[in-house]
């Protein structure tokens, strides 16, 4: 899922402090998940504004609303309306659906409650790590499920370098090297010849930004069928 | 606990005036010590700065008198 984290608040607060009406959307999905931008996060978020503009006197309406997804039309065209009374609207999704709100309520300004930071895991009650950098051209059917454009910090696709010490990486000590930690995975599954093979150079033209995937159910649809 | 009183904080409030104290049932000097710092703390901080003077009225005082005599 997508790791997000709630921006400081003093940020959030110069962001609106020129408006008197805001709605602070919500999305339920991955940043509800890792407690930054869920329905308890847009009301924590809404009373933390209320209290301190209250301290300076000032007043600020606050609209609060939380869909199911913002990165799905589906789910934020209902909105549409509900926005157009408000003066700015503060998305608590990822930047993905930051950009895609604002595609749809393009009259009034839009800010980012949080920060987006990777796409990665729960691994225990409020702790996240990163996982997958999206690259488009997944090498873990042969590095024993250890994504090594992830997890080495050098994003070397064949490994291990010259840099591991007794199986932790120079570039950070305290971190496990990757590469040795798929040395380890592929011995224990009994297919070690797969870390001689040499994977060639990555592909990099597929993570082109911005990226567009389309099903190819849909090909015809949106013509692109060869 | 502690992320509730960084909220606090980061409004302005402070986050003194929030604590969660773990008291048995059965141990009074420790609830007796708990409210005593809570007292002296909110002296020290000064009246709830959102309040701004705001005095229960009317039938809240009387619902209040009623609480007490209870």
């Amino acid at each position: 899922m997508i790791i997000a984290e709630r921006k400081p608040f003093a940020e959030i607060k110069a962001m609106v402090a020129p408006y008197k009406k805001i709605l602070i959307v919500g999305c339920g999905t991955c940043v509800a998940v890792c407690l930054a931008g869920g329905e308890k996060e847009v009301g924590l978020l809404a009373s933390q504004l209320k209290l301190a503009l209250g301290l300076e006197d000032k007043r600020l309406e606050i609209g609060e609303i939380t869909v199911e997804r913002q990165c799905d039309l589906e789910f934020i065209k209902p909105l549409c309306d509900f926005t157009a009374d408000y003066e700015a609207i503060v998305s608590m999704a990822c930047g993905a659906g930051v950009q895609f709100l604002k595609q749809l309520c393009y009259l009034q300004p839009i800010f980012p409650g949080v920060n987006t930071s990777f796409i990665g895991v729960n691994e225990a009650a409020g702790y996240y790590t990163e996982r997958c950098r999206a690259c488009n051209n997944c090498y873990l059917g042969v590095t024993g499920g250890i994504c090594p454009v992830t997890m080495c910090p050098k994003g070397l696709l064949n490994g291990p370098c010259g840099g591991t010490v007794n199986g932790y990486c120079e570039v950070n000590p305290e971190k496990e090297c990757a590469w040795s930690k798929i040395y380890h995975r592929l011995e224990l599954e009994g297919r070690l010849e797969n870390i001689k093979e040499i994977l060639p150079l990555r592909p990099h033209q597929r993570c082109a930004t911005p990226g567009v995937v389309i099903h190819p159910a849909y090909k015809r649809r949106y013509g692109t069928d060869e | 606990m502690e992320y509730t009183q960084q909220l606090l904080e980061e409004t302005g409030l402070g986050r003194g005036r929030l604590e969660m104290f773990e008291i048995a049932a059965s141990d009074a000097p420790k609830w007796v010590a708990a409210v005593q710092e809570m007292t002296r703390r909110v002296e020290e901080l000064g009246p709830n700065p959102l309040g701004r003077g705001r005095r229960l009225q009317g039938a809240a005082v009387e619902q209040l008198e009623d609480m007490v005599a209870q």
